[in-house]
């Protein structure tokens, strides 16, 4: 009797539920599993989710933005039954998810642009953007990141080893929690006291990425000189010499510190105070997988490569557990598996069904976490209605629908430059051209200078002037104790001046090494390409869109005619007025999406205000309230610039015709919806109130409600 | 008003894990958890406890590595000391480099150390070990003394942030692994004041009050389906933003509101009105501020570049110490001044000194300390300490005792690694009294 009954009960959810409408049937499963877990608890799933719900929700979770006055209405107005999955395809196959995803990843991976090698953070944030563009699956990125040596300007890739420069035992820690979910940082001085991890365990898979070594930056090539060549003669005269140039050669080899990662075979040693039996201190520790199959270096394959095959194999029991699960998270607001980089053997996720479901489901697709986030995106569970409660500590969650959230800082900027700006998802993921500019020369530089015989090298320096000739110090040395003279004297004005003759004395010679190095004109160029212009921003000022600080002829007519021939009043308000403009002004073109903003944003920044991880450990952002949030956007600049007539939201608004569907327009804007009735109630007694006044104030109130802040 | 900076009551992530570290492994059960464990690990700590000397901190913090031999560890007649004089002080037997002539007149609050020690010789990690008493890792960051400070002993006034840094690095360890609510308050332009608390311009008080209630009634609908704890945050920072915006305090951050005599005493540039604002908010509450003086980091002609740091810093330095006494906040504000290492005593071919971790000098006044006396000793030349060695978790051990913090209380880490302030530093008790 067992088995009818449970049919019927289940038939019966169904019936109560409808079955899964899924566009997909691997989107149906998960519905389908759910639904056997609703009726083990007694559970009723969310309502469908309206379509004002879906809409803005998978724009957030997808390209990372609200959807402009325009895409909302296009979306509700559209009778296509099939328009919710042709429009996560649609958002799928844009830009806009390459800037979204990048910024997720950053806060995973710690990426900082501003790190150790001038522009390696840049190009390791190139090679992520490029990376998500492509679709690369993510085991191929894993294993890019995992084995790329060589230097920023052949591939980005080796920001991953670099940004833990010199703390290699650090790294592989990093490295285990986010690609492999388990927390073995306890272990790197100690056994680790809650898991069963032994500091052996960890010098074992410290091993296998010791080796490569992110210290070699460019060293004068002696090799050019043979084996012998180092110890002759020539090469001792060479040392001598080449302490006259030194100052010159540093300087030309400065800028290529840290721009390069080399493979070599070196492995770590323990630590000098190791204390357990298994070994001695400073043991020199082979390579060892912590757990699953060993791993096995196939013939002609190198010891990282051999790690990195074990590391995304499938069956790496959990590489893709990890993955699966972090962006399943991300869609519904809360993991299976929680915390999701803390898994131990006894680690259960909420549901062990949908878990494994979704582990094979990430191996079927090959890891194309595109394809993998469709099927999530078109299931009922995610187009449900959120949660009205949220989930309390300890208890287990359903998934009776998502989870609300509140969106990233990331998202939070990226909704309100498209409110300035309108679409913007078409320009998410140009390369960042002027730091590829820069890598190239970089890179010629490198080029050159590796091509040269030392002996050569410092001829040309000497010959050059990159020496410093005992005249020259004897020079900087008269100018600097006549500096200390006059400053003694209370002359300071003239000891700064010539403070700066002897700066500029210096600074000659390390010119002319770029000169010796790449020729007159080579070195020009260097100058050109590598020097100038900044990385921090791309792409040029818009044209379109300008506005002038200064009023229009209309404006200041209003402004005399409220103050009604006070001048002094009249002056102040127009004061006013154009500071408001100029205000807007900088925030209309200033809104550069978040992905093209160094990362991390400084301190202060609206982003970081938001919660904007700062980079420096992993998964570090916050979506927190705090009170400068709320001043942000209180008293910042984005009030004014959404009401500026030249944000592409007020441009969309000024082409309605009445003020109801005005105010639809804004709601639609910023909410994603159009008032209700209450609302509008509401509006009406607003626009009586304040007159003119009434549309700014709506949009301000908007933009400081909670609906503005959290997805649904 | 529960923090200016952040409410706690939330699921983030941090929060979740530092929750369940409590909840389940926790602070409370940490001792009989890892009895042996942590005994091991911190035997070390400092068991000392004392009624604090010092109620604020002052920290004036010298970016890219100042010269010990220049400024405060005189060493007249050597060769190491190139082109530098040295002057008398206000305090016996206490000389100065001649850089500094009106510090000097204010040495009898001041005691030298002039035996630090670091391990780390490049900038950012320096300035990092000096900041946290801990060496960078890249799977952890640390807490900041003001932060520690915070953690401990909550803020004294609640619409203003606790710890304030007046800086342009933007690399500063802030409230490391604490909740972001122990974070201080960052400020690049000591003139400008604090972000966004004004009203727009162009809007009366009545016009943004108007739109702040129309915020919450637009809002109800959506409160009132949701009870999620995040979104009623969102209610509550609301509510606190208004009252910051009204509130008296605010005045602390504005620099107008000092006479001008006041400018000119302390200087103008950004350390100068750093320090100027710097007592301001300690006369507000605000219990500890960090202000950076950068450019020391002098590889070429440092006699040249020295001085004239010098005359920034000495002009604001003095100024403070003096300022603090006349109104007599000296007692229990302690002033710290302190860089990440100091520069090599041999003068290199480029007339400039490099990093030197190996001997270097800070120093401390008010706030309980003892002035006019020197801490520690370097051998002829300022190579090498010979007396009283102090390593950095030493030194802001001092910090950390002259303010009545337990140095060896252990504080988990969201993921549950156990710290204490200072690391296992020893404060300096001849310092004090």
């Amino acid at each position: 009797m067992k088995q009818p009954l449970t049919c019927l009960t289940l038939a019966l959810v169904f019936a109560a539920t409808g079955a899964s409408a899924a566009a997909l049937p691997e989107s149906a499963k998960i519905d389908e599993i759910l639904a056997k877990e609703w009726q083990k608890y007694s559970l009723q799933p969310n309502e469908k989710a309206s379509d004002e719900v879906f809409l803005r929700r998978i724009y957030v979770d997808v390209v990372g933005r609200i959807p402009t006055i325009d895409e909302a209405k296009a979306f509700l107005a559209s009778t296509d039954k099939d328009k919710r999955a042709n429009l996560i395809d649609q958002l799928l196959g844009s830009d806009g998810y390459v800037a979204n995803y990048f910024n997720y990843f950053a806060d995973i991976l710690r990426l900082q642009t501003d790190t150790k090698g001038a522009l390696t953070g840049y190009a390791y944030a190139d090679w992520l953007k490029s990376a998500l563009k492509k679709n690369q699956p993510w085991d191929g990125m894993v294993r890019e990141l995992l084995t790329t040596d060589g230097s920023s300007w052949d591939s980005g890739a080796i920001g991953f080893y670099m940004r833990d420069q010199g703390m290699q035992l650090d790294h592989l820690a990093a490295t285990v929690q986010v690609f492999l979910g388990t927390q073995i940082v306890c272990a790197q001085c100690h056994n680790h006291p809650f898991d069963k991890w032994t500091q052996m365990d960890y010098y074992h898979m410290a091993a296998f990425t010791y080796g490569m070594d992110s210290k070699k930056g460019y060293n004068l090539n002696f090799g050019k000189m043979g084996k012998e060549g180092k110890n002759s003669p020539d090469a001792q005269t060479l040392r001598r010499d080449l302490k006259s140039v030194q100052e010159s050669i540093k300087e030309v080899g400065k800028v290529l510190r840290y721009t390069t990662i080399t493979e070599t075979n070196r492995l770590p040693k323990l630590p000098h105070d190791y204390k357990y039996s298994d070994a001695k201190p400073n043991e020199e520790i082979q390579p060892k997988s912590m757990f699953g199959e060993a791993v096995e270096q196939k013939e002609g394959e190198s010891r990282i490569d051999a790690f990195a095959r074990w590391m995304t194999a499938p069956a790496n029991p959990r590489f893709t557990v990890v993955i699966a699960n972090r962006l399943w998270k991300r869609a519904m607001g809360m993991g299976l598996i929680e915390p999701v980089d803390e898994m131990t053997d006894s680690t259960a996720p909420s549901n062990g069904e949908l878990m494994s479901y979704l582990e094979k489901l990430m191996a079927d697709k090959k890891y194309d976490m595109k394809a993998y986030l469709r099927v999530i995106f078109n299931s009922d569970t995610y187009q449900r209605m959120p949660s009205k409660k949220d989930v309390a500590l300890g208890e287990t969650y359903h998934f009776t629908g998502p989870l609300m959230r509140r969106l990233s800082a990331e998202q939070v900027w990226d909704s309100v430059a498209t409110l300035i700006k309108g679409n913007i998802d078409d320009k998410a993921s140009e390369p960042n051209y002027a730091a590829e500019r820069k890598l190239d020369a970089l890179g010629k530089l490198y080029d050159t200078l590796s091509s040269k015989d030392p002996r050569q090298l410092v001829e040309d320096i000497k010959s050059k002037g990159g020496a410093e000739s005992p005249e020259k110090l004897a020079k900087i040395k008269e100018l600097t104790d006549k500096a200390n003279e006059l400053r003694r004297a209370g002359n300071k004005e003239e000891a700064s001046k010539l403070q700066k003759q002897v700066s500029s004395l210096r600074n000659s010679g390390r010119k002319d090494a770029f000169a010796a190095v790449l020729g007159e004109e080579g070195a020009r160029e260097f100058q050109r390409d590598y020097r100038e212009g900044g990385v921090k921003a791309k792409g040029g000022k818009e044209k379109d869109g300008l506005v002038r600080a200064s009023l229009s002829r209309a404006e200041i007519e209003k402004i005399m005619a409220d103050a009604g021939g006070d001048k002094k009043k009249a002056r102040e308000l127009i004061d006013a007025a154009q500071k408001r403009n100029k205000v807007g002004l900088a925030m209309v073109n200033g809104a550069t999406r978040a992905s093209d903003l160094p990362s991390p944003s400084p301190r202060g920044h609206m982003l970081r205000i938001f919660g904007q991880s700062d980079r420096e450990t992993i998964e570090n952002a916050s979506r927190e309230a705090a009170v400068p949030q709320a001043l942000a956007l209180l008293n910042g600049p984005v009030a004014d610039a959404l009401v500026n007539d030249n944000s592409d939201f007020s441009q969309q608004v000024a082409r309605e015709s009445t003020n109801d569907a005005k105010m639809d327009a804004v709601f639609l804007g910023l909410l994603s919806r159009r008032p209700t009735a209450d609302e509008k109630k509401i509006i009406a007694g607003v626009m009586t109130e304040r007159g003119d006044n009434a549309k700014a104030d709506v949009v301000h109130a908007l933009l400081n409600t909670g609906e503005f802040l959290f997805v649904k | 008003m529960n923090t200016l900076l952040s409410k706690a009551d939330l699921l983030s992530r941090r929060d979740f894990v530092s929750r369940m570290a409590k909840t389940c492994l926790g602070v409370t059960a940490a001792p009989m958890l890892f009895e042996q464990k942590a005994h091991a690990i911190f035997d070390g700590s400092s068991k000392l406890r004392q009624v604090p000397t010092a109620r604020n901190v002052i920290y004036l913090y010298m970016s890219g590595g100042m010269s010990h031999l220049d400024t405060f560890n005189a060493q007249p007649g050597t060769d190491e000391a190139g082109p530098v004089k040295h002057i008398k002080t206000s305090a016996d037997g206490v000389l100065l480099s001649e850089y500094l002539p009106e510090t000097a007149k204010h040495m009898h609050h001041v005691a030298i150390v002039n035996s630090l020690m670091s391990t780390q010789g490049a900038h950012a990690q320096a300035n990092y070990f000096m900041h946290t008493s801990y060496t960078v890792r890249s799977t952890i960051k640390h807490p900041s003394m003001g932060a520690w400070m915070t953690k401990f002993q909550g803020r004294s006034n609640p619409s203003l942030p606790a710890s304030v840094v007046i800086t342009n690095d933007s690399k500063h360890p802030g409230a490391g692994f604490f909740e972001a609510s122990m974070s201080p308050l960052s400020i690049s332009n000591p003139a400008s004041g604090l972000q966004n608390v004004h009203r727009l311009a162009h809007l009366t008080e009545d016009d943004l009050d108007y739109r702040i209630n129309l915020a919450q009634k637009l809002d109800t609908q959506f409160r009132a389906q949701y009870d999620y704890a995040d979104v009623r945050a969102y209610g509550d920072i609301y509510k606190d933003a208004v009252k910051i915006m009204k509130s008296e305090d605010l005045v602390a951050f504005d620099l107008n509101k000092e006479p001008d005599e006041m400018h000119k005493l302390y200087g103008s540039g950004t350390f100068s009105q750093g320090c100027l604002l710097a007592r301001r908010l300690v006369e507000h509450g605000i219990r500890f501020v960090e202000v950076s003086l950068g450019g020391w980091d002098t590889h070429n002609d440092n006699f040249v570049r020295v001085p004239e740091q010098c005359a920034t810093l000495d002009k604001a330095l003095a100024a403070l110490l003096g300022d603090l006494s006349t109104r007599g906040m000296l007692d229990d504000t302690l002033v710290v001044l302190t860089t990440e290492f100091g520069r090599t005593p041999k003068i290199n071919q480029n007339e400039g000194r490099d990093h030197y971790p190996k001997a270097f000098s800070s120093i401390l006044a008010g706030g309980g300390i003892r002035g006019g006396q020197i801490y520690g000793k370097t051998d002829k030349g300022g190579h090498e300490v010979t007396d009283d060695r102090v390593s950095i978790p030493d030194f802001n051990a001092t910090i950390a005792y002259a303010l009545g913090l337990p140095l060896d209380q252990v504080i988990f880490s969201p993921s549950k690694r156990p710290f204490t302030v200072a690391d296992k530093g020893q404060p300096l008790l001849p310092l004090f009294g």
